[in-house]
């Protein structure tokens, strides 16, 4: 399959000193899943800022359908959306309505189309009674949903989603599973960095291993799987493992 | 205490979100914001008491009309109010003529008619040109504010910066809040000095992370496809309706300088 996003031997360094990637490489084929599982403090979100376009790496390269993301005369950046990891991070209007309409004004659209959109997407995250609130006193959970929303408004091929389940109940996780198989099915593209392994292996097409800034090893979820020990280097645990400690619970509950 | 702290600062981060609103306008943003300009340095300058106390009139009246939220107005004029209030207080010491000398136990000191006098046109002058420019920018909001800068040719880095300005302010004093509140939490002692360094040290702190907020903010306003040059397709008519305007303020602006 074509990738739709190339990273070629990307390295990125806060002020020279703290190197946050190292010659990183990485294809995401056009309407997968892929994902970047690493454990905290691996370079994961610098990795995902690299591929939405709003850090420039201090090397190599990165293409959108072929073409450098950085110099392209194509508006790359609307066929983007990414969901930061701390949702405070990206609101910034009065109201829940605004935030989702954003994205959607500066892209010109008209005011019946905007409020089409909005109600559409609200409807299907379930958070049509919040159009009115103000975004800042909402739930941890409340708000994650209005930033998703109010990046799906914009309707982007690809969606980046950075730690999309860090903190959140059982109700918020399903949703987000939710919406990652509905943009699957229109073959959209996702690319989700998390630490989950469970919801990593779940919804992954390609996984990535990221440790340290650099690729410890990729492809697809049966390869990772094979091999045990990969993923206990990047300090994951295998789901063997994972089962084996609910197992024990369960015993201890039986008895 | 803690109750007293939070909701000053919650009101004034309320208060400073009355730039984020939006609307759609039927004038030139551009006559707007030159309106806005004219009008505050009248008010500015303006030395008459009389004068200011039409402002701050003029100015609820064009609330009401223009659909401002005014309890974020009168919330506004509150903290210039009280603001104001203390940097102008000294001015009360200061002058001759009549007046009256307080005895202080430790100090006696002269309060001056004059001073007084100084003091509260100052701060009715402030309020005056504060509320009336806070009127229009509120009914232009932060994307007509953007829209009317880039029409009258202000470089787009100064723009980005006003806009960062207008939406990180409100944003950090509700962090600033929650930051202190943190500290607060971890306090194991009663004692006031104690108290009062630690819960000061909080200004170094928001001094030195503003420029990682404000980095945060722009990735977040990047991330949702906020690009000046988007805002540039806005097509500027100027109609009888900005001329009208226009004129008007320039017609009292006139008539008040020369009453």
């Amino acid at each position: 399959m074509e990738p739709i996003i190339e990273v070629q031997n990307v390295s990125y360094s806060y002020g020279g000193e703290i190197v946050a990637l190292e010659n990183v490489s990485i294809k995401v084929p056009k309407g997968s899943v892929t994902v970047i599982l690493g454990p905290n403090g691996s370079g994961k979100t610098t990795l995902l800022l690299i591929c939405a376009g709003l850090l420039r790496p201090q090397k190599g390269k990165v293409l959108f359908e072929g073409e450098d993301i950085f110099t392209s005369s194509r508006n790359v950046r609307s066929e983007i959306g990414i969901v930061f990891q701390d949702p405070d991070d990206q609101l910034f209007n009065l109201t829940v309505y605004e935030e989702i309409s954003f994205g959607l004004k500066q892209l010109g659209f008209s005011r019946e189309a905007i409020r089409k959109r909005v109600e559409e997407i609200a409807r299907k995250l379930a958070i049509m009674h919040l159009l009115n609130r103000n975004p800042f006193k909402l739930s941890y959970g409340e708000k994650k949903l209005v930033v998703l929303a109010s990046i799906l408004a914009t309707n982007p091929e690809v969606l980046i989603l950075d730690e999309p389940t860090a903190n959140l109940s059982n109700y918020y996780r399903e949703k987000i599973t939710e919406i990652i198989r509905e943009y699957k099915k229109v073959e959209k593209t996702t690319i989700i960095a998390t630490h989950d392994e469970i919801f990593g292996l779940e919804n992954a097409d390609h996984l990535y291993l990221l440790n340290s800034g650099r690729i410890v090893a990729g492809g697809s979820v049966v390869d990772i799987l094979r091999e045990p020990d990969i993923l206990e280097e990047v300090g994951m645990s295998h789901p063997k493992k994972i089962l084996e400690k609910l197992r024990r619970i369960l015993n201890i509950v039986d008895t | 205490m803690r109750m007293l702290t939070e909701k000053f600062l919650e009101n004034v981060a309320d208060a400073l979100d009355i730039f984020n609103e939006e609307r759609e306008i039927s004038l030139d943003p551009r006559v707007i914001f030159l309106t806005t300009i004219f009008l505050t340095i009248f008010f500015s300058f303006n030395k008459r008491i009389w004068v200011s106390i039409l402002g701050i009139l003029l100015s609820l009246l064009l609330g009401i009309i223009l659909n401002v939220k005014l309890v974020r107005l009168l919330k506004l004029a509150g903290l210039l109010a009280l603001f104001t209030t203390i940097i102008t207080l000294p001015a009360i010491f200061i002058g001759s003529g009549d007046g009256l000398y307080l005895n202080l136990v430790i100090v006696d000191v002269w309060v001056s008619l004059e001073g007084i006098f100084s003091a509260f046109s100052l701060v009715l002058r402030t309020l005056a040109a504060g509320m009336v420019s806070a009127v229009f920018l509120s009914y232009l909001g932060w994307r007509n504010i953007i829209i009317a800068l880039r029409g009258l040719h202000v470089p787009a880095k100064l723009v980005l910066m006003v806009v960062l300005f207008m939406k990180l302010l409100p944003i950090q004093i509700r962090l600033f809040a929650r930051r202190l509140f943190a500290r607060e939490s971890r306090l194991l002692t009663k004692s006031l000095r104690n108290l009062w360094f630690f819960l000061a040290s909080i200004l170094g702190d928001m001094i030195i992370f503003s420029e990682y907020f404000a980095l945060r903010l722009a990735l977040g306003l990047r991330s949702r496809n906020f690009d000046l040059s988007v805002e540039l397709d806005y097509k500027y008519r100027m109609g009888p309706k900005d001329l009208l305007l226009l004129v008007t303020c320039v017609v009292f602006v006139s008539i008040f300088s020369v009453i």
